[in-house]
């Protein structure tokens, strides 16, 4: 019998013999998570919250695999640790996959204590006088959510005393693993050795392009710098690796491709209510004792992704990332492998024109409710637009990924900040306008001079007449956009001082302005009452 | 080993106490559904004793739903079934000691002398008032360190929730019992692995069964299948829960941009349960807790597949900013495809291959249950070349509950490659008309229109037309 089962024990093992795999060779990283392209950029800059985890991230790693003939099961160590396992495949091993596991089942302190149910621990207790330590035998009888302990055949609380005690355990309870596990059960023909590309989606690594336009001392051309950061939120190291990110907008389901968030099981002291002046006391030397140490206790959150921890590596690599199609996005490669060590953000240039020719535009844009405002004479300013073409005849023709625009402006001090903007992903051929604030010395003064009804036969319509006076106060002419949005059901303009055209869905009037320059436009517009 | 085993649980049943069902020559099966829900059969043999006794089970899953469980063996009558869930905490220690006596231990905290008193539990209640002698005091309110005693676990109290079935048994012997119950912890979904080549236009497809264990509990060597489709199944209308489950799925669904699927004609060569799909998993397994596991179900090559691009435009709108194009690979499950299979609900997750020849991620997305020769379209996300903004160009009345519509759609190609564009408009109303356009329409329905716009390399093409339509 005993005979019999211990035979049975070792072919059982024989059939699934385990495969460590400790680490890869290595590994290459492509970057998908764009943090401009997600609507919390600015909540992000100023404030991480907990549930930021990071954006995606697809590893590829390499790795040598001694695989016997039948069954067994690799065991892949190393692996990014917010690893969506599901997503996990292999390439290049001859072998039939039977099953592909990922056990997050960890050894925490509420997962001891669960699993250690009627199982005897040792009670130990400090006398916060003496220093005296006592040492006692108990029976575990629940856990974690409160702890229930038979001590020689009496029943007592764990932590409801208020004496310091601790719980001593004989052993580890099995099938609790230090950190999260992939494991595919593989069947094989034959032994070899393979190396094998094992790939995944992990979270936990974002990148963002930003620009930085140095507006040429001529006022007439620019010269524009686009860098790549790669920010590292995760807890993982990749040492030596080619890194690449992706630019454009790819169809995510934020909900499924997560990784499982272990259910954790929280050692937590459910006590029966003490006294009201007992209670504060408590509460006060417990958070005396924890300030230090919840920091780091805690596992998995806020601080483990907080911004002001990541190291920002201030070697920029001298070489630029170099652009490919990859379907219909586009993939820059970091010029060399690198190190992208865990909470750590790192730059490279992949752009660098200069001589980028554009045009300084005033443009405001009305708003009628604004200026409909009664005894409102304040005149109102122009917004500075600068506008480019994207194109090679332009001096750029480069496909922009969304990111944020920095011009600087040669000012009296040296180069100045004139004004940030955020641009969308940009293909080559299309016009470019980045807004840099307003402009103090073009002027708007907009008043609606009649409001009125025009009766029709199936219909009434409003009519809205509008007067503006236009001024320059700069010492050069300018180019100024008077722009009004076109809405409303059967919206026209029956009544104007001077053609209009339409543009981007803005009736727009474009008047040249010299220093001192004055203009005034009148014009009506109609729709649907 | 085993004959000391079943002494033991013999010594049980005599001396009056529960027997406890060990999970000794069990055997498992699992069916697992989508929704959070799975019937578990759990083969044991137990030894019962004749007439009345209590079996426990321990064991089972921590998320059972303890109002399906039924326990059937032959010979055997079910008297009741408990479940007691009122779990064993400090707390509720204290609240079951009300009235009765426990010891309490106090220590000084200036030279840690202790001093042990008999008090008696007068009430629990944002407090614990106890009676020590003729004196009435409240629990710590000195704040000084001090230890309760308790005599024993109260009855009902337990480390996790158990099932006991109380039995009746014509004849005492060692039989075969079968427990099933469902749970919730335990669930399944599809993850599919596209690989898409778009020069040839194949992909290549794999399907991965994803089973996520969260119930508590491991399932030790069990025969596991898993069921796709829908079943009905009835919640409480106060299970917040749920409800909310259901709000967030139908939510997703709205938000869902793609991933549409056009009917089903074939009959799969999967084994219908009634009106589902079963999927059994070939060899037993171990279904851990805190595990997912997969197992692969489908491995297609060479699955006729093209991409194109798309714009839906929901209402006649300007666009002040050019909107980039969807980019949607589409394929079918026919078996003259080349796939052949039904597709149970899950994520697909396209890639295609880099001029390394390596495979890079390019989009994901979620699909329904989809029958067998269907056309199913994923939306991988957006073109950065391929470019749509759309202008009002004029709208007004046309007569009391009509009105026209002239749009412009400035299409722009910044790829080396000519392309075509389609173009879905939806707003038309009742008796809607097309009175021109600059390229030839479809209409897929009465309230939707449809162009093919093709682009020349890095060109640009403006589709213009006026339509009128009732509202």
């Amino acid at each position: 019998m005993r005979f019999a089962a211990l035979a049975l024990v070792l072919l059982s093992l024989a059939a699934t013999a385990d495969i460590v795999s400790p680490a890869p060779d290595s590994v290459r990283v492509t970057l998908y998570g764009n943090l401009a392209a997600s609507s919390t950029y600015e909540e992000e800059e100023s404030d991480t919250d907990e549930t930021q985890t990071g954006g995606l991230v697809m590893v590829s790693e390499t790795r040598t695999i001694d695989l016997p003939a039948g069954t067994s099961r690799i065991v892949f160590l190393g692996v990014a640790d917010a690893i969506v396992p599901q997503t996990a495949g292999i390439e290049g091993l001859p072998a039939a996959i039977i099953e592909s596991n990922f056990d997050y089942d960890l050894l925490t302190p509420g997962a001891v204590i669960a699993r250690s149910h009627g199982e005897r621990v040792r009670l130990v207790r400090t006398d916060s006088a003496t220093g005296r330590m006592t040492d006692r035998e108990a029976i575990l009888r629940s856990g974690p959510e409160g702890v229930v302990l038979e001590i020689d055949g009496k029943i007592e609380a764990l932590d409801c005393s208020g004496l310091s005690e601790k719980l001593i355990f004989p052993r580890v309870p099995p099938g609790l693993a230090d950190e999260p596990r992939l494991s595919m059960t593989v069947r094989a023909d034959r032994p070899g050795r393979h190396t094998v590309q094992l790939n995944y989606l992990a979270l936990g690594m974002d990148w963002s392009a930003d620009y930085v336009a140095h507006i040429a001392p001529d006022g007439e051309n620019l010269d524009l710098t686009g860098w790549i950061t790669l920010v590292n939120r995760s807890g993982t190291t990749f040492a030596n690796t080619p890194a690449e990110v992706v630019a454009g907008q790819l169809a995510r389901d934020e909900e499924e491709t997560q990784p499982p968030g272990p259910t954790q099981l929280n050692e937590s002291t459910s006590c029966w209510p003490i006294g009201q002046f007992a209670r504060i006391i408590e509460q006060r030397m417990f958070k005396r004792a924890n300030e230090g140490l919840m920091r780091s206790a805690v596992f998995g959150s806020a601080d483990q992704y907080d911004l002001s921890e990541v190291v920002v590596t201030g070697s920029r690599v001298p070489f630029e990332a170099q652009m490919r199609e990859l379907g219909d996005y586009k993939l820059y490669a970091v010029p060399e492998p690198t190190t992208i060590a865990a909470r750590q953000s790192k730059q490279v240039s992949f752009l660098s024109q200069s001589h980028v020719p554009f045009t300084r535009i005033y443009m405001f844009k009305v708003d009628e409710n604004s200026i409909s405002d009664k005894n409102d004479f304040e005149p109102k300013r122009a917004t500075t637009l600068l506008r480019l073409q994207n194109k090679e005849s332009d001096g750029l023709g480069k496909p922009l990924p969304r990111g944020i625009v920095s011009v600087m402006e040669a000012g009296a001090g040296g180069a100045m900040l004139a004004g940030q903007d955020r641009l969308d992903d940009t293909p080559v051929g299309l016009p470019i306008e980045l807004e840099l604030g307003t402009a103090m010395d073009v002027w708007i003064e907009p008043r609606i001079t009649e409001e009125r009804t025009i009766e029709g036969d199936d219909h009434d319509e409003e009519r809205i007449s509008v007067e503006v006076r236009l001024g320059n106060d700069k010492p050069v002419p300018i180019t100024l956009e008077y722009r009004q949005p076109a809405y409303g059901e059967g919206f026209r303009i029956v009544r104007e001082s001077r053609s209009h055209s339409l543009k981007e869905g803005d009736v727009r009037w474009t008047f040249r302005l010299r220093p001192g320059g004055r203009a005034v436009l009148r014009y009506s517009m109609q729709r649907s009452d | 080993m085993n004959r000391y085993g079943i002494g033991l649980a013999v010594a049980f049943a005599l001396s009056g106490q529960a027997l406890a069902a060990s999970p000794e020559g069990q055997r498992l099966a699992l069916t697992i559904y989508n929704r959070d829900l799975a019937l578990i059969q759990d083969v044991r043999s137990l030894d019962f004793g004749a007439g009345r006794s209590r079996l426990e089970f321990k064991d089972v899953s921590a998320s059972i739903r303890p109002e399906t469980v039924t326990l059937a063996a032959t010979g055997v009558d079910i008297v009741e079934q408990n479940f007691d869930f009122d779990l064993l905490t400090p707390e509720k220690m204290m609240e079951k000691a009300v009235g009765r006596q426990v010891q309490i231990v106090r220590t000084n905290p200036g030279n840690g002398a202790e001093v042990t008193e008999t008090a008696t539990v007068l009430s629990v209640n944002n407090g614990v008032v106890l009676k020590i002698g003729d004196r009435i005091e409240v629990l710590r309110a000195d704040g000084a360190p001090t230890r309760v005693i308790f005599d024993k676990v109260p009855e009902n109290l337990r480390a996790r929730p158990t099932l006991s079935v109380n039995v009746q048994s014509n004849a005492a012997g060692r039989r075969d019992a079968t427990l099933s119950y469902l749970t919730t912890g335990l669930s399944w979904k599809a993850d599919y692995v596209a690989l898409f080549d778009e020069q040839a236009n194949k992909l290549d497809m794999q399907g991965w069964v994803t089973l996520t264990n969260k119930s508590g509990t491991t399932f030790n060597d069990a025969v596991t299948q898993l069921v796709a489709g829908d079943i009905n199944i009835v919640r409480a209308a106060d299970d917040w829960q749920y409800q909310q489950y259901l709000q967030q799925q139908q939510y997703m669904q709205q938000q869902r941009a793609l991933a549409a699927q056009r009917g089903g004609t074939e009959q799969g060569a999967r084994r219908p349960l009634a009106d589902y799909y079963v999927y059994p998993l070939p060899e037993r397994t171990t279904v851990a807790d805190n595990q997912t596991k997969q197992v692969g179900f489908i491995d297609a090559h060479g699955v006729a597949a093209r991409k194109v691009y798309e714009y839906y435009a929901d209402w006649f709108t300007t666009l002040n900013d050019p909107a980039h194009a969807a980019v949607v690979v589409r394929f079918s499950n026919s078996s003259r495809g080349g796939l052949g299979a039904q597709l149970p609900a899950g994520m697909v997750r396209v890639y295609v291959r880099d001029t390394d020849g390596k495979p890079r991620f390019v989009g994901e997305n979620r699909i329904e249950h989809i029958p067998q020769g269907s056309e199913i379209s994923v939306k991988t996300g957006e073109a950065f070349d391929v470019t749509v903004q759309p202008t009002v160009v004029q709208q007004e009345r046309a007569g009391f509950w009509r009105s026209r519509y002239s749009m412009e759609y400035l299409v722009r190609n910044a790829r080396s490659q000519a392309t075509t564009l389609e173009i879905r408009q939806a707003g038309l109303w009742r008796e809607g008309k097309v009175l021109e356009e600059s390229i030839k329409s479809t209409r897929p329905d009465a309230y939707t229109l449809q162009w093919s716009v093709p682009v020349a390399a890095n060109g640009e093409t403006k589709l213009t037309f006026t339509v009128e339509t009732g509202w």
